[in-house]
């Protein structure tokens, strides 16, 4: 069940009515039978294998005290799960062949082993034993608490990936979801809704399906725009996906972590990394990058040393390419930018670091285009291949001015440029809602109208990063 | 340990290690992780620091942006963790 199908509208509905009519002690029950029936749509079999892996994590959680060795086997486990299940993974050629693809087709789910949002599920699950091993929180000994945390249907598909530490105390206290709540939440939905329908599927569909097939024969100046546009395809995509896991989630009363921040508008690398897929470059960061740092600093404090300058960034980078997917394409693109957080560390060491927010406005610009410029160049080994891939980058490299362009791709790019324009000089995902009451409803019946129109014209894609 | 020994050493520490730039006029109040001033290097950085001045540990789930984005933040993390048994 997709959250962009009528049929999760309908599910939602029936859920929520459910969660009002029971009283508060019943209504974490409630979310967990919903999760449930959600993972059901997907098959017996992906029910299954989440309901074992929650077990397992749920009894690893309460050994871990005072026996510290579960934590190297919790984490095996966990790790050998995601590789063996994912899509692709080690299992895949026993599982009939299967593919991500086949993933996102209704009926497609009967008999798969590997859920949705797999390696979502296992980070959370591996951060919440990391925690308890480091006393930071108590193993959880509510297996209904415990169950949402895992699975909780909002953010199922590809997180957020919710710490227990923030996540948990919200089961556990009285949620109120007032007028305020109500309008966010709706907000977030029609945003998402908005920038996966209209934005992301438009822009997918509007790029040819060849392109990574023989580039050289296309014209180059295309090559840079569709890569452009599926720079903001994925990104709307994905933003949309977590607009709207967020605002289905604010409807229960459980605020879901902010996963995208104006990540476009970064002027710097290490910038963009805290504004893009937070949740998952925080855990990163959390359980690679600081303790590796760490480290090789304890080691030597000199930070101009190899073990400082080049480890800490470069394993993390990896691993987030791996995290993606266990192929030499996704490896390449980790390498790409973990060089590119060496190279601006390198260049930083030499000068004195000022605020940016207080930099000329040209050097922030300068710094922003060319953040875009070399994420998009990293993002056709992330797409492609390797060997399409780099027919593709040469192809690129051969670029000929006079080439035909076709504009029309812009028109939805641009605004989701205007979009996040605002939220950055608004400092809110919502800046909308401080609009006169006139003005947000005149909004909010164009949107809907354009989501309307355009739903009827586009195919509904699957959300890319369920494939991961 | 005295808090303003603290708070002048760490003060030391960034505008001339982690800024490069010790003319800088840095007020307690200002963030320096989510203002973009300093990176989560910097930030293991200010921990290691941490361990060799002042002998206090800082795990890595109290170094996040919320917690240590500002001078005052980190002195007072430092502090408590002095005092800590």
């Amino acid at each position: 069940m997709s959250l962009t199908s009528g049929s999760f509208a309908a599910f939602l509905a029936v859920t929520l009515v459910a969660f009002y009519l029971v009283p508060r002690r019943a209504q974490n029950a409630v979310l967990l039978a919903a999760s449930v029936a959600f993972v059901w749509t997907w098959g017996w079999l992906a029910l299954g294998t989440l309901t074992g892996l929650t077990l397992l994590n749920y009894a690893l959680g309460r050994a871990l005290p005072g026996r510290p060795q579960w934590l190297a086997i919790g984490i095996a486990l966990n790790l050998g799960a995601l590789a063996l299940l994912r899509p692709g993974g080690l299992a895949a050629p026993l599982l009939g062949g299967l593919s991500a693809a086949s993933i996102g087709q209704a009926n497609a789910g009967a008999g798969l082993l590997a859920p949705i949002g797999l390696s979502f599920y296992v980070l959370a699950a591996i951060s919440y034993l990391v925690d308890i091993r480091q006393g930071i929180v108590d193993p959880c000994r509510n297996l209904i608490d415990f169950g949402l945390y895992l699975g909780y249907f909002p953010k199922l598909i590809a997180g957020p990936i919710e710490r227990s530490r923030q996540f948990l105390p919200q089961l556990a206290r009285t949620r109120t979801v007032d007028n305020e709540a109500v309008a966010r939440s709706t907000g977030l939905i029609v945003l998402g809704l908005f920038r996966k329908l209209v934005l992301a599927d438009s822009l997918r569909a509007w790029i040819p399906s060849e392109i990574s097939q023989n580039p050289g024969d296309l014209p180059a100046p295309m090559l840079v725009l569709w890569i452009v546009a599926w720079m903001f395809s994925v990104y709307n995509d994905f933003a949309g996906y977590t607009d709207l896991a967020r605002g289905v989630s604010g409807l229960f009363g459980i605020q879901l972590s902010r996963n995208f921040a104006t990540p476009f508008y970064s002027r710097t690398f290490s910038e963009l990394w805290t504004r893009w897929h937070i949740s998952l470059s925080s855990w990163l960061r959390d359980y690679v990058y600081l303790p590796l740092s760490r480290a090789a600093l304890r080691r030597d404090p000199n930070p101009r040393r190899f073990a400082a300058v080049w480890v800490p960034p470069m394993a993390t980078l990896l691993a987030s390419g791996l995290w993606h997917g266990a192929t030499p394409g996704m490896l390449v693109w980790g390498a790409l930018n973990g060089a590119y957080l060496v190279v601006e560390r390198l260049l930083q060491l030499g000068r004195p670091t000022r605020p940016p927010d207080r930099q000329p406005p040209a050097r922030q610009w300068a710094g922003r285009v060319m953040i875009l410029s070399l994420t998009a160049a990293g993002l056709v080994v992330f797409l492609f291949p390797l060997p399409s891939a780099f027919a593709y980058a040469r192809a690129i490299l051969s670029l000929d001015p006079l080439a035909p362009m076709d504009y029309r791709l812009l028109a939805f790019v641009l605004p989701s440029v205007a979009i996040d324009w605002l939220q950055v000089r608004g400092k809110d995902d919502l800046p909308f809602l401080r609009w006169p009451r006139l003005a947000q409803a005149t909004l909010l019946a164009v949107a809907v109208l354009v989501i309307f129109l355009i739903t009827r014209a586009n195919t509904v894609a699957p959300f890319v990063y369920q494939e991961f | 340990m005295l808090e303003a020994d603290v708070r002048e050493r760490l003060r030391r520490f960034i505008l001339q290690d982690l800024m490069r730039d010790p003319q800088y006029p840095l007020a307690d109040d200002e963030p320096l992780v989510t203002g973009g001033v300093l990176d989560s290097f910097a930030v293991a950085q200010i921990a290691v620091f941490a361990e060799h001045e002042f002998h206090v540990y800082i795990p890595d789930s109290d170094m996040t942006p919320d917690r240590m984005d500002t001078l005052e933040q980190m002195v007072q993390r430092i502090i408590r963790g002095a005092s800590a048994p």
